[in-house]
């Protein structure tokens, strides 16, 4: 109600010419779109921030996992602490970043931002598949005289491929979140140009009321990570 | 000894790892001095019904969504619906969408229903959550089919069916959906600032926008209190919210 029937109507507003004028377009919103220099940028820096954020997101969130489930109870009791992160209201956690950071040039603090707010995710996730792993399996491992590295490599990554794969997803999208931190970091609809993602083209486009730009943009995001999200099932099935 | 060594690096990191996750908040509670805490909570005139506001949004959607995902899991798992798989994908690419692309649609929604600016702006789209069905589906899952038949024979009332049988079985699961989707609800922040235009309904969590010169440096005291409401949930229901989003898959 609140999502599908209401996408519909914004398939329509992408291809009429505006708000008043309802006459049929076809693509011409769409080549405005791509064409858009900021669009293009936005795009970019998007792509930059998933290059760069989900192979540590999914490297930390593998390896901390193994490391929290081998260390017995203190592993245990720490692992607790992750997803507090996730919890808490991004004014505060922003606040504090920018205290610990304070201007520097580059999109690195929302880089950081974006790993410690989800980690706890990736880090529950994986962890809670690695310990469907049998025990047996390890020891056996072990007997064969298997090191740290041979033995998470053959037996865990298999094992978890499923649920490491919905990490690496679940990495992407997160990418597409953190618009909200990035704006109270920066704390204006026109950050500096590294940093600005999708996101942004996208709310101040809803700002200006150019909900055509925005219906399409919307689209096109929509349509990339369906394709995305479906070819990733397809594979770890 | 190369075992101990081994495990007493890995602790070691771990540790390391914690202490970088609980830097950032300690970092703020230092820099917050008590007299922005007694400017905030006794002068300032403005801080309360944000604060009242926040909390009543994030209560209504932490228990308006855990009641909705766990009737419509409930009826998507156990209803024997022909199309589940579709009805699945599409709450996952819903739930896994950036809430700008469903700002939109969310807009035009409310827009033609008639209820922008008023409180159901804010709630009903929450409540709706496709990630909270979700996880409760996938939770139910995992809960045998015989438990749901059993009641089936005793009793032919849904309701009692639901409140005697279901809940007990999902209360871990609707106590995760409960902190996590209270936790969202306490943290909007562009919902408010697109749906609503009245000052007096806004959360506490745009108040950046709506603060003054000179008050800049109250924004650590005002984290510091939004963070309260947050730490106790997470304190009394860890372990469910653990439980309950390790079961997330595809």
């Amino acid at each position: 109600m609140f999502y599908f029937l209401p996408f519909l109507k914004v398939i329509y507003y992408s291809f009429i010419k505006g708000q008043y004028q309802k006459s049929f377009v076809g693509f011409a919103n769409y080549i405005a779109v791509l064409k858009n220099t900021y669009f293009q940028m936005a795009c970019l820096n998007t792509l930059l921030m998933i290059a760069f954020c989900v192979p540590v997101f999914l490297a930390a969130a593998v390896l901390l996992s193994i490391l929290y489930c081998g260390s017995g109870a203190v592993g245990n009791f720490l692992r607790k602490l992750t997803i507090l992160p996730l919890l808490l209201p991004s004014v505060s956690v922003v606040a504090a970043f920018a205290l610990l950071f304070g201007k520097i040039e580059s999109p690195l603090p929302v880089y950081i931002l974006y790993l410690w707010k989800y980690l706890g995710m990736g880090i529950v996730i994986v962890s809670s598949a690695l310990t469907a792993v049998e025990p047996q399996l390890y020891e056996a491992a072990r007997m064969d005289g298997a090191g740290f590295w041979q033995m998470h490599g053959r037996i865990t990554l298999p094992l978890c491929a499923r649920p490491i794969g919905f990490t690496a997803v679940l990495g992407v999208v997160y990418c597409f979140r953190t618009f909200r931190e990035s704006y109270l970091y920066y704390g204006s609809n026109y950050p500096p140009d590294y940093s600005y993602t999708l996101q942004y083209y996208m709310n101040n486009q809803f700002l200006k009321l150019n909900y055509q730009s925005m219906a399409v943009s919307s689209i096109l995001v929509t349509l990339t990570l369906a394709v995305f999200i479906a070819l990733c099932m397809k594979r770890t099935k | 000894m190369k075992k101990q060594f081994g495990k007493i690096v890995a602790v070691f990191v771990l540790f390391l790892v914690s202490a970088a996750l609980i830097l950032p908040v300690v970092f703020m509670v230092c820099k917050a001095a008590p007299k922005d805490f007694y400017l905030l909570l006794i002068e300032k005139f403005w801080f309360y019904p944000k604060f009242w506001n926040s909390l009543f949004y994030a209560a209504g959607i932490g228990a308006g969504a855990s009641l909705l995902s766990l009737l419509a899991a409930f009826g998507l798992t156990k209803g024997g619906f022909r199309h589940g798989k579709i009805i699945f994908f599409l709450l996952l690419l819903l739930m896994l969408m950036p809430l700008q692309t469903t700002l939109l649609p969310n807009y035009i929604g409310l827009r033609d229903l008639g209820i922008l600016d008023t409180r159901s702006a804010l709630l009903l789209p929450m409540i709706c959550s496709p990630f909270a069905i979700y996880l409760m589906c996938r939770y139910m899952e995992g809960v045998p089919d015989e438990n749901w038949e059993a009641a089936r024979l005793e009793t032919d009332s849904l309701f009692r069916i639901l409140f005697h049988v279901v809940f007990p079985q999902m209360r871990a699961c609707v106590a995760a959906v409960f902190v996590f989707m209270f936790a969202e609800g306490f943290n909007m922040i562009e919902q408010p600032m697109y749906y609503l235009k009245q000052d007096k309904l806004k959360p506490l969590s745009i108040i950046t926008d709506s603060m003054q010169a000179g008050e800049e440096k109250l924004i650590y005291a005002i984290g510091i209190v939004c963070m309260i409401p947050l730490l106790f949930l997470y304190g009394f229901y860890e372990e469910e919210l653990t439980d309950g989003l390790g079961r997330l898959k595809m």
